[in-house]
């Protein structure tokens, strides 16, 4: 008698730990689901605001400008150090205290501005 | 340090229609900031909603929309290249513009300006307490100098000349540029030719 009840209690036990597993393994189906459609709405949202912006030619152009610079200051890493370590550089660069927050590099064309 | 902030940036010129005008810069920086901080799309998507232009088109609602990005932005830096090669008038909007950001992030300096461009008296007098420094041939004497070592060992290798040979174009390619890359590019085009 007393092995069919500790049987029993084992079974009921085992289907309470059956049920939780399952619970929470819907739990966490439906967590899934639902992170993947706020995400989802998240990106709608994304493309909405840029296509209401209509920014992309813009965006494309600069972004092809920025690439090019780019490659060209991985040739040549070294250059435009001496613009950091210039004074008025690293006063524009300070955190807290800047002397100003806008910093105007001027040269005659051709010097090298943009780099 | 100031150095640890997002940077956004636009480069202006003056032959491309899509890179010229106050409107343009606006869009590509919010897009830009947008990026950076997905956190905005909230605001942006409101503001759409609210909006009754399908396409915001109107230069003051851009002007608040990257306005209210920048003063709730954490340290941001924004850099505009070459804005003399912009029209004087859409100049005068991006100067106002930078003029207006300055002063509502005033307090906590969160935005920084990084604007290159040629002397014009506008930008003298639209921003006179900037930092300025001008370009002088002795601040990229050194940049040049990598620029020609790399040039002249790029062109050995292509022409398979010798040393003393390297060594003129070397010395003929340091003697042209006066502090201007574009002399020093055409002067090796010339050498290649």
């Amino acid at each position: 008698m007393k092995n069919l009840e500790r049987s029993r209690d084992l079974l009921i036990q085992s289907a309470s730990i059956a049920h939780f597993q399952e619970a929470q393994e819907a739990r966490i189906e439906f967590t899934k689901k639902f992170e993947n459609q706020a995400k989802r709405e998240k990106q709608e949202q994304r493309l909405a605001v840029i296509e209401w912006l209509s920014a992309d030619q813009a965006k494309r152009a600069n972004t092809d400008e920025h690439v090019e610079l780019q490659q060209r200051r991985a040739t040549f890493p070294l250059t435009t150090q001496w613009l950091f370590n210039m004074g008025a550089m690293r006063g524009w660069l300070r955190e807290h205290d800047a002397s100003s927050t806008i910093f105007w590099l001027s040269g005659i064309p051709g010097a090298g501005n943009a780099h | 340090m100031f150095a640890e902030a997002q940077v956004v940036y636009f480069y202006c010129k003056c032959n491309d229609h899509r890179r010229r005008t106050f409107e343009a810069v606006i869009r590509t920086l919010i897009i830009q900031i947008l990026d950076l901080s997905p956190a905005c799309l909230d605001y942006l998507y409101e503001k759409m909603i609210a909006s009754s232009e399908r396409q915001a088109n109107s230069p003051n609602l851009l002007q608040e929309l990257l306005e209210e990005l920048c003063t709730n932005h954490d340290l941001l830096c924004m850099c505009i290249d070459g804005l003399d090669e912009c029209d004087p008038s859409e100049r005068g909007l991006i100067l106002s513009l930078i003029r207006r950001i300055t002063k509502a992030s005033k307090a906590d300096q969160s935005v920084r300006f990084f604007v290159t461009a040629r002397k014009e008296n506008d930008i003298e007098r639209s921003l006179s307490s900037m930092i300025r420094l001008n370009i002088k041939a002795h601040h990229v004497e050194n940049d040049i100098q990598l620029y020609v070592k790399a040039q002249t060992v790029r062109l050995r290798d292509r022409f398979a000349f010798g040393a003393v040979k390297e060594q003129e174009i070397r010395e003929k390619l340091s003697s042209k540029p006066q502090g201007k890359l574009t002399r020093l590019k055409a002067a090796e085009a010339k050498c290649t030719s």
